[in-house]
């Protein structure tokens, strides 16, 4: 997976210096959590919800042995082929394999994270063939050459300007306005159109895997997935093994709390079931059906104390919750996963040492937890994640330092209560006058941005103390 | 079934995975506790149906038989095309209705681009979420539901159930051999908020999706209470 996550703080930092930039994310900030209470509210019990499909996925996560087992038979009596890739590299392989058995030249595809992650697009391309994504937002950022910044809404980054500046150099189209979004999105209809119908293979992603059927759940608004799914002749499904639930109704469970968290609608306009190639007299549809399925480390996941990361559904609600991600957008943590949940993923796909700023790009306020559907105590494994940086001694010396030294202190109370008490005595008497410190040794950087109120002169518990002595 | 690489991962979850016996696995899916449904928007199924349908975007009529229906198609189809073609799927309900009554030419088959209209008869439709589920199959292309700038869906009101599950819990589905290769709930016209959030209907699939409720007993004003109800 392409990652670039060390030089976080320095993009977030230009990010932030960038407000015609900011001004999607602080809209998306505010509207798409509106719209997820408000759905919320109308459904009712959604805890109850959550925790049934918390269950169903813990139970099918805990037998993923014999679910995977179940799919294959199944996928198999549907008439469909099966792979499997340990990892990205192995992926690409199988997938350009495919195509290359059909002499493809021309992919249609929807959207999908985990050809994001395996960079299967710049492995397709290298292989000389032409690759159109078709979802909107996905089609606008390869347009522009960029990555997502948002794992639901990709082109999050950029203007209504940019886009029609955008279609108006990349589409030979004449003399047109393009002045409103309608009219771009008519565009995007007219030139994709043509992409669909002359693809060679549709590769689309999947939102679950269905055991008992040997179906894929494609959950979409625009109906590209859908188009991608059944006008090509050859369909290849890409996927990770996690994605699999025992039965259609365990789906259904999680559609409720996927489209409600991730736009606050109660269905998406298009839920789709693929099982297989087509039937004898059917008229349209894939003459052949692919699945891959990719490991790349959800085995060792689920192994571990992390497994918990691997109920991510792939809403987008932590990242609309999250004050850093709005603040910093998503191109800051340089991996396909930004916000709360990548926080987490990329650390565990890759490894601590490449990503070990993101698990501390965190401001502890619990918001994620509080939205995920998937109730993932996502700070317990940010904070874990940090303590694991700790005891490798990845994170920068003087933290470790200064970590350590605290820790000391606070498991003798005393000298704990003597050191702060003089601290506090220093900084009363540096501050009283303006009644903020706008500097103080060792905290020079954290300061430079915040003023720190003027503490008193005696800590709580001295005050505590001393009145309690009074009383008696 | 499972190539090298197959294997490779299968083993790797055995190793993660609890290893209990199947029918204990099965004894624990029973057991795990049932999820809720959304609330439906009122008591009659055929008024919450509608309700949803207009909250999704889409647009509905009545119609209380198969005369109705046509006229209903070809009121729809004038007004939006100023003429009357449309193509359906081979499904014996789309062939039986009378359309030369209503000056309507249907081509029977698959669309194709640049076909206006395309008819399609639902096999159910859901109350909760205001859905309607077409098979992927002969009786019902795949490209009828998106090609087409108009996609028109026929209800049965015998077939409206309350919630999703019940509209997947059909028998022919379950076995593999009746099971069609895929299938689509359709809740509204396609459409995206890629662009700076904005709400954008038509965005590859149709950019309308009108639905015809067929019931014997059902008239006009059941879609007017039903905007009223989708307004609140």
């Amino acid at each position: 997976m392409h990652l670039d996550s060390n030089a976080f703080l320095d993009r977030a930092a230009q990010a932030m210096a960038k407000p015609e930039q900011s001004n999607n994310r602080a809209a998306l900030g505010v509207s798409l959590p509106r719209q997820r209470s408000a759905a919320i509210e109308e459904f009712g019990d959604f805890e109850d919800l959550r925790q049934s499909v918390h269950a169903r996925r813990k139970h099918a996560l805990s037998h993923l042995d014999q679910y995977l087992e179940q799919f294959a038979e199944n996928v198999i009596k549907n008439g469909s082929q099966l792979h499997f890739a340990r990892d990205s590299e192995e992926m690409n392989s199988v997938v350009l394999d495919i195509c290359a058995r059909h002499e493809a030249s021309s992919i249609a595809k929807g959207k999908s994270m985990i050809t994001e992650e395996c960079g299967l697009n710049a492995a397709l391309e290298a292989a000389g063939l032409h690759v159109r994504e078709t979802d909107l937002g996905e089609y606008i950022i390869q347009s522009a050459h960029e990555t997502p910044s948002h794992i639901v809404v990709p082109a999050l980054h950029k203007s209504q300007a940019e886009i029609r500046e955008l279609f108006l150099s990349e589409h030979d189209l004449g003399e047109r306005d393009l002045g409103t979004a309608q009219s771009l999105v008519n565009e995007a209809r007219q030139v994709l159109r043509a992409d669909f119908l002359r693809a060679d293979v549709g590769i689309i992603g999947s939102n679950a895997l269905i055991a008992e059927n040997g179906n894929s759940l494609l959950v979409t608004n625009e109906g590209n997935g859908d188009l991608c799914a059944n006008l090509p002749p050859v369909l290849i499904v890409c996927t990770s093994v996690d994605r699999i639930l025992p039965r259609t109704e365990d789906a259904l469970a999680m559609l409720r709390l996927l489209v409600r968290s991730t736009t606050g609608q109660p269905i998406s306009c298009y839920t789709s079931f693929y099982g297989g190639p087509r039937r004898e007299g059917d008229l349209d549809g894939p003459l052949e059906m692919h699945f891959v399925l990719l490991d790349n480390k959800r085995s060792e996941i689920l192994a571990s104390s992390y497994s918990d990361m691997l109920q991510c559904i792939r809403c987008g609600a932590c990242l609309n919750h999250c004050p850093i991600y709005v603040g910093a957008g998503g191109h800051a943590y340089g991996s396909v996963y930004p916000g709360p949940m990548g926080s987490v993923l990329t650390p565990l796909l890759t490894s601590l040492e490449e990503s070990h700023l993101l698990p501390n790009a965190c401001t502890g306020c619990g918001r994620c937890e509080e939205v995920c559907p998937a109730a993932i105590p996502l700070p317990d494994l940010l904070r874990d994640l940090r303590a694991e940086e700790f005891s490798h001694r990845i994170t920068a010396r003087r933290w470790r330092i200064g970590l350590t030294v605290h820790r000391w202190l606070a498991l003798h109370p005393r000298l704990y209560g003597a050191v702060t008490a003089i601290a506090l005595r220093v900084m009363h008497r540096l501050g009283r006058r303006e009644g903020v410190l706008r500097w103080l040794p060792l905290a020079g950087g954290w300061l430079a941005e915040r003023d720190l109120p003027t503490p008193p002169a005696q800590s709580f518990q001295q005050q505590l103390h001393s009145s309690a002595d009074q009383d008696v | 079934m499972f190539d090298e690489a197959g294997r490779e991962i299968l083993a790797r979850l055995r190793h993660a995975s609890r290893r209990s016996n199947a029918a204990s696995v099965r004894e624990e899916l029973a057991s795990l506790p049932e999820a809720g449904a959304a609330p439906l928007l009122a008591d009659s199924l055929s008024l919450a149906f509608l309700a949803r349908v207009i909250r999704n975007g889409g647009s509905c009529t009545v119609a209380d038989g198969r005369r109705g229906t046509v006229d209903a198609i070809g009121a729809f189809v004038s007004m939006r095309h100023g003429q009357r073609r449309v193509v359906c799927g081979h499904d014996p309900r789309l062939a039986a209705l009378p359309w030369r009554d209503a000056g309507l030419l249907p081509r029977f088959g698959a669309a194709e681009d640049g076909d206006p209209v395309a008819v399609s008869y639902a096999r159910a439709a859901v109350a909760e979420t205001g859905s309607v589920l077409l098979w992927l199959d002969r009786d019902n292309p795949a490209s009828n539901n998106l090609l087409v700038e108009d996609h028109v869906v026929i209800v049965a009101e015998k077939n409206l159930v309350g919630r999703l599950e019940q509209a997947m819990a059909e028998p022919r589905y379950a076995a593999a051999e009746t099971r069609p290769r895929a299938c689509m709930l359709i809740s509204g016209p396609s459409s995206t908020a890629d662009i700076e959030m904005q709400l954008v209907v038509g965005a590859h699939g149709p950019r309308c999706w009108h639905v015809i409720l067929v019931g014997q007993s059902l008239n006009a004003a059941l879609v007017d209470r039903a905007r009223e109800l989708a307004d609140r």
